[in-house]
Parts: C-alpha cells; structure tokens; sequence
C-alpha cells in the first residue's frame, strides 16, 4: 500500500514540475529575461515534444532575443500544428517583416491547402479510403451495385481526391527549410574555399534540394540556388 | 410601320400599389432651422390630409395642376407643396394617404454640405423614353475623400421596362460603394410629362488624382411588343388588332448619364500631420475609459468614438501604445453608420489597456487627424487625458517588466503567448512519412483494389449468358433432386423417375444448350454413343412406370438415386 502512495506521489510530483516548467518559461518571457524563456521552452520541447502553443511561445521569446531565424522557423512549426491560427500568421510576419525577409511565395491552392495541416489531410484521405472499402465490402456483401453503397463511394473517393490534392499542395513545404544564421554564404560547390555566390539572410527561406556533407543545396525563393551550410538552417518538419 | 411598337402600360418601377397618389420630400436630410419641401401629387383635387408628427411642422406652400392628353386621354394631376420644419433633430417618417412613406432626416449639427444635393438636370430630357442623372454636390474631389450622391432613372410614364441590375460607375478614377439594392420609387414631371423615377443614394470617392470624365451605367430590360408577321387584312388590318396579336419582348438596353467633368485633387503634402492617415471629411472625437477604478493588473476599456461624417473606413487612431504605465493590446473598431452610403455615423475603436503601476494615473490624450476638404486644411482633434485610480493588485507582480529599450516596443505588435501548452507531440515528422501509416494506408488501398477487382468479376459473371443458364440448371436440378428425395420417402415410383428423368434432362440441356424438355432417349443415343448405357435405362423407367403403373420398393428406389446422382455428377464435369 505504502509502495503505492509512494508511486501515485512521484508521479504526481512529476506531473506538478512539467507544468512548472511551461509556467516558468512564460514567467521569464513575461519578465523579460528572454534568453531564459527559450530555454525553459526548448526544455519542455525536450521533455514531452511539440505542441502549437509552446512552439509559438518559444519563437515569441526567440524573437524578443533578437533571434529572428529561428523565431520565424519556430512560428513556422507552430503553423504547421496550428495551419488556422491568425496569432501565428501575425506574429510570423511580424518576425519576418523586422528580419526584411519575405515569405515563400504561394499559390491560391495553397491557401486553400494550407486551411488544413498536413497530418489532417493524410487523415482525411486515409479514412476516406478506409470508408470507400467499407462502402465497396458493403456493395460486395448485398451483390451488386446499389445506390446508397454506391453513393457513400462515390463521396468517399471524392473526398479521397480532395485529400490528394492538399497533400499534394503541401507536400513541397516539407522541403522548406529557414536561415537561422545571421548570415548565410552560399557556395557555387559544397565547400567552404571558394568565395560564397551570395547571402542569405537570416529568417530567409530556402527549399532543400539535396545533401552533400555538411552541405546542403538549396533553391531560394527567387530561384537561384547553391551550397549552404547544413547547420546554418533549420528544417520546419522532418524529414 | 415600325416593326416594334412600345406599349402604354403602367410603369412597373413606382408605386403602382399606392395609384392615384406620390410623394417626393426634398432635401431628404435636413438640420435644424431649415425646411424641406413636401409635394404630393394625385389625380384629384380633393384634399390631402396631412399626418400629425409630434417634431414636425407642415406648412402649404402652393399648388399647381398638370393636364395631359395622352392617345386622345386627358387626365389631370394636382401638385400640393408643403414646407416641412423640424422641431428638433431626429428621423421622421412621414406617411401621406397610402402613399409610400418618405424619411426625412434632421441632424443636430446642421446640414451636412454633401446632403444638399442639387435638382437634377432633367428639363432638356423631356421627351426621352428613360434617361439616366448622376447628381453630386461639387465637381471637385480629393482623393479619399466620400461623397454622397444621388442616382436618378427615369423611365417615361407610357414606357415598361424594369431594372437588370444596379447602376455601376463608368471611370477607374472613382469606386462607388454598392448602392441600396431597393431603391426609393417616385413619380416627377419632366416637361409636363410623367416620369417615373428610382433613386439610389451611394457614395463616391475618387482614387487618383486628375481630370476625369465621370458617369454611370444602369443595364435595364424594356418591354416592347413585335408586330406579328402574318399580315392579316381585312376586319383585322387594324392598330387595335396588330396590338393585341403581337408579341411582347423584354430587350435589354443599359442607360448612361450624361458624362460629367469631374476634378480630383491630391491631398496638400504641406502641414500634414505625423499621425494622418487618410480621414477625409468632418470628424469629433471623445475618449472614454472604464472603469475609472482598478487593480493594477486588471485591464480597462479605453474608448475612442469618432463622429461626423466622411470616408470612414480610412478612419484610425494611433491609440494607447506600451509604456511603462500601461501594458496594451490590439484595438477592434465597429462603425455605426447613420445613414445608407456609410457617410454619417460614429466609429467606436476600443483598446484594452493593463495598468501595471498603482496610483493615480492618466491615460494620456490621444489625436485624431483629419483633413477638412470644405476649409482644405488639415485638423488635429485631441482628447483629454483620463484620470484612473489604480489600486495595488495581486496580479501586479506578475506585470511585465517596464520596458528597456525601444526595440522592446516592438512586442505590442506580437499576439501575446499562451498559456496553455496544448496537446503534444513527439515528432514534426508528417504522418504521410511514418511508416505505419504508410503500410495501414496501402493495406486499405490493396483491399479497395481487391474488393473492386471482385466486384468486376462477378459483374462480369452475372452477365455471362452461359454461366446464367448453367446456374438456372444447377438451381433446377436440386429442385428435381429434392423431388428425389421426397418420392422416396413415399415410396412413389412414378414420382421418382420422373423427377429424375428431368434432373437428368436439365444436366443434358445446360451441357448441350438445348431446352432440356426436347431432350429424348434418341438425343441421348445419338449424342452420348456407348455412354448412354446407364441413362437410357432411367429414361426407359420413367416411361414404363408412368405407363404401367408399376412400383419399386424403397431399396431399389435408393439404388436409383444413387445411380441417377452419380451420372449427374459425372456430367457436370467437363
């Protein structure tokens, strides 16, 4: 009995010091010791994972410690949780507006896509996939085409197109990548030696293309590309 | 004679419902001390009894009468104009017989310059079956700046036609908001000639400055009625008759205004204010916070009403910033407009505002800048600073701290942090990569595959004409079977081989694709040789008892059955 108390004791205590720990970080923020609020941020990061509200904190805090990079990667991780927040939309042109960077360029589709997060969609095609054979097992289970099965297929497979193309409009942000550097020389080889094409700046966003090394080429947004230094960016999902 | 002929009917568009009688107030917007005229027309000189409303004053003015001879028709209409002076300021509807009510507006500021619109133009458009008037109260615009206007169709008494949609601005230097889509309906003698009149009210603003050509267009279908072709002579080679046999046609024809020359200005760059953002017109504004009293921590509602009149939606204050006193938030605007164009109202911004200090504070003035186009000078309104009496708070000590530096401003711009860590997850790996659901996906794509693959075959099946007749004779054959079954129980030879004799026909006739009842013991020697030993005899049994009458007994019965099963059997293989 002892044992047990003992147990439901550390496991609440455990409990009451992760909460702490993200009350903490928006203690820091609150009191403007920023650098202290990423920390604490990054901390609950590493001990129970992503959440939308902890990313937008921390990119919040990151932003108010002059990291504007990795403020606007952060804003972008958020939104990829949290696709609808106007919060976060705000906050991440705000971070891009003060780096001078601007964001990725993006068609109608996309915005349409971009209502519904990724892992939303693949949820939605997948159990409208899921729905279209139960409705097909249902078809084949009565012994013919009927139009009620029929019907639920039809609208099951529709919604499986549906889902197919806002996967298919957000599939190209999973190689988006951000400048977390302050400034970011690309090369014309993936090696340091030569002298850098151009810089990027920090905040800037950048579509990875392939890895070399240390190296990673990438493709700006305005189409030219070269070598950037792997550890100068920051992937917003991984890959 | 024209092959179109417009028709005389009743015009669609006025107050048809209230015949006999129209009423038009001009001004319609009005302030104190001035008068608006009333004129009610009717198609008698009877009297007209006026409403009694508490706040106006209705004063005859004159009276003038109209007759008409129309198609050899004389009617006559008698005009009564009255002096309408308000008491107070306020919107009055006044309701005259059973006419369409009109509204006059009082305001208690006075007039507002842009409401006093001009009379329309008309008088060189009498004769015209429909025209179209765009009256504005200057020919002379800044850019921004809104103007109320009055757009004014007129459609000739003996003309039918009705509207196709609403009238739509003719030059890229001006937008017009979107008119009232019921617009007012009125009767007007142009010319001594019945007109029926719709008027919208809208607004303008011109976007560029420059010299324009300004003007409108109102798509509108007209009624006319085609001559029918067939001539017809005789009794019938009539005008009565070519009226009442032809067809009537709506044909749709789009009005223009007589374009107007219109000068846009551009706002003075000298002396304009820091914090101008556009405003045009005539504005007040006050400011307001509650509650007077709160703990520091606790937000109040700072609230800054804007009124007057102008391009409101350019209306903006720079409001309480972040300072050291005051933690702030973002402010939310709603406009109240006291009119149809959005001209007049009052636009209310409130801002939540923390104190974070205790004591007696101020929530300092704030300024308003707009630009007057009537003195064409830029004008600053400010408010007075607020008292508040901020007592110590519990949530003080969590404030934010004071801010440091300026580039800490900009923090007012960010949407605060959440409290609330959310729901969490592991990885921002997308689920599309995982391989688990990768595998449960292709798992549910190969059975939609399968499933539609086994659908197909037996769709297919289902419509194979062989396999339908191969299931017809199978179906037949247990029936003839069960037969069997049940002659043997009952001992009943004659039953027995009969039903195994068709048994044995149907198996036949699904092999041969003949009608199994054609099938005889010659088709079996003929088509089966040396296999015919052993289902001829059941053929030549079936006949023989049915004749004879003779019976087996229960054994030999089972040893049939077994024979007959085993030849079907062995004839259902290929």
């Amino acid at each position: 009995m002892k044992l047990r108390f003992l147990i439901l004791a550390i496991l609440m205590g455990a409990a009451t010091a992760r909460a702490v720990s993200f009350d903490e970080a928006n203690r820091a923020y609150a009191e403007g010791r920023y650098p202290d609020a990423v920390r604490g941020f990054e901390s609950v990061i590493t001990e129970k994972g992503y959440s939308a509200p902890v990313l937008f904190n921390l990119a919040n805090a990151e932003f108010h410690a002059g990291q504007l990079g990795r403020a606007i990667l952060n804003y972008e991780r958020a939104r990829v949780l949290a696709p609808r927040d106007a919060d976060v939309a705000a906050n991440l042109a705000a971070a891009r507006a003060k780096a001078g960077v601007t964001a990725p360029p993006t068609g109608r589709l996309d915005l349409v896509a971009a209502w519904l997060s990724l892992n939303a969609w693949c949820w939605i095609g997948a159990l409208a996939v899921l729905g279209a054979g139960a409705g097909l097992v249902m078809m084949s289970w009565r012994g013919g085409v009927s139009f009620a099965p029929g019907a639920w297929v039809a609208v099951n497979l529709t919604v499986v197109a549906v889902a197919a193309c806002g996967l298919w409009c957000r599939l190209p942000e999973l190689r988006w990548a951000i400048v977390t550097a302050k400034e970011s020389p690309v090369f014309v080889a993936p090696v340091s030696v030569t002298t850098p094409l151009f810089k990027l700046n920090e905040g800037e966003s950048v579509r990875l293309r392939r890895a070399h090394g240390e190296f990673v080429l990438v493709t700006v947004a305005d189409g030219r590309d070269g070598w950037v230094k792997r550890n100068e960016l920051g992937k917003i999902t991984e890959l | 004679m024209k092959h179109i002929l417009l028709i005389a009917l009743a015009a669609v568009l006025v107050t048809s419902a209230h015949a006999g009688i129209s009423v038009t107030l001009e001004p319609n917007s009005i302030g104190p001390g001035e008068s608006a005229q009333l004129t009610v027309t009717g198609d008698s000189d009877a009297g007209v009894e006026l409403p009694k409303i508490a706040g106006l004053k209705f004063t005859p003015v004159g009276q003038s009468s109209q007759f008409q001879s129309i198609n050899g028709a004389v009617s006559m209409s008698v005009s009564r104009l009255y002096a309408v002076t308000p008491l107070k300021p306020g919107n009055y509807t006044i309701p005259v017989c059973n006419s369409w009510p009109v509204t006059l507006h009082v305001s208690n500021t006075g007039t507002a310059p842009a409401r006093s619109l001009p009379a329309p133009q008309t008088q060189n458009r009498s004769g015209d079956l429909a025209f179209l008037t765009l009256v504005t109260p200057k020919k002379s615009f800044y850019v921004g700046e809104l103007v109320p206007v009055e757009i004014r169709a007129y459609f000739r008494g003996d003309v039918a036609a009705s509207l196709n949609g609403l009238p739509v601005i003719s030059s890229d230097a001006f937008t017009m908001n979107k008119p009232d889509d019921k617009p007012r309906q009125s009767r007007e003698l142009v010319g001594g000639q019945p007109y029926a009149v719709v008027t919208w009210m809208a607004a303008l603003s011109a976007v560029k400055a420059g010299e324009y050509s300004l003007g409108l267009q109102l798509p509108v279908l007209v009624r006319v009625q085609e001559r029918a072709n067939s001539r017809r002579g005789g009794f019938f080679d009539d005008s009565f008759f070519e009226d009442f046999f032809g067809r009537t046609v709506e044909k749709p024809v789009t009005l223009a205004s007589e374009p107007m020359a219109a000068k846009v200005l551009a706002l003075p760059a000298e002396n304009r204010p820091p914090d101008f953002k556009g405003a045009v017109g005539r504005f007040d504004v006050t400011a307001a916070a509650t509650p007077a009293q709160v703990a520091a921590g606790d937000p109040l509602t700072l609230r800054v009403k804007i009124t007057g009149s102008g391009n409101f939606d350019r209306v903006a204050s720079d409001l309480l910033a972040s300072s050291g006193d005051w933690k702030t938030y973002k402010s939310v605007a709603r406009f109240e407009p006291e009119d149809n164009v959005g001209f007049q109202g009052t636009k209310t911004i409130e801002q939540a505002i923390v104190p974070t200090v205790a004591g007696k504070r101020e929530v300092p003035g704030l300024k308003f800048s707009y630009f007057d186009p009537d003195t064409q000078q830029y004008v600053t309104r400010s408010t007075a600073a607020i008292p508040v009496e901020v007592t110590p708070g519990a949530v003080a000590a969590l404030a934010p701290a004071p801010i440091q530096n300026p580039k800490s401003q900009i923090q007012n711009d960010l949407a605060p942090n959440r409290v609330e860590p959310g729901s969490f997850t592991r990885t921002l790996r997308p689920l599309l990569l995982t391989p688990w659901f990768l595998m449960v996906n292709l798992l549910a794509w190969l059975s939609v595959g399968a499933t539609l693959l086994g659908l197909q075959r037996r769709k297919r099946r289902l419509r194979d004409p062989k396999r339908a007749q191969m299931r017809q004779a199978a179906a037949m054959i247990k029936e003839h079977l069960s037969a069997m079954e049940s002659a043997l129980h009952r001992a009943d030879t004659v039953a027995f081989f009969d039903a195994a004799r068709r048994a044995l026909q149907h198996q036949l006739g699904a092999l041969w694709d003949v009608p199994p009842e054609t099938i005889t013991i010659a088709d079996i020697n003929a088509r089966l040789n040396g296999d015919a030993a052993t289902l001829r005899p059941v053929f030549q049994l079936a006949d023989q008892v049915a004749y004879s009458g003779e019976r087996m007994n229960v054994v030999d019965l089972t040893q049939w059955q077994k024979i007959v099963t085993a030849q079907l059997n062995r004839l259902e293989k290929p």
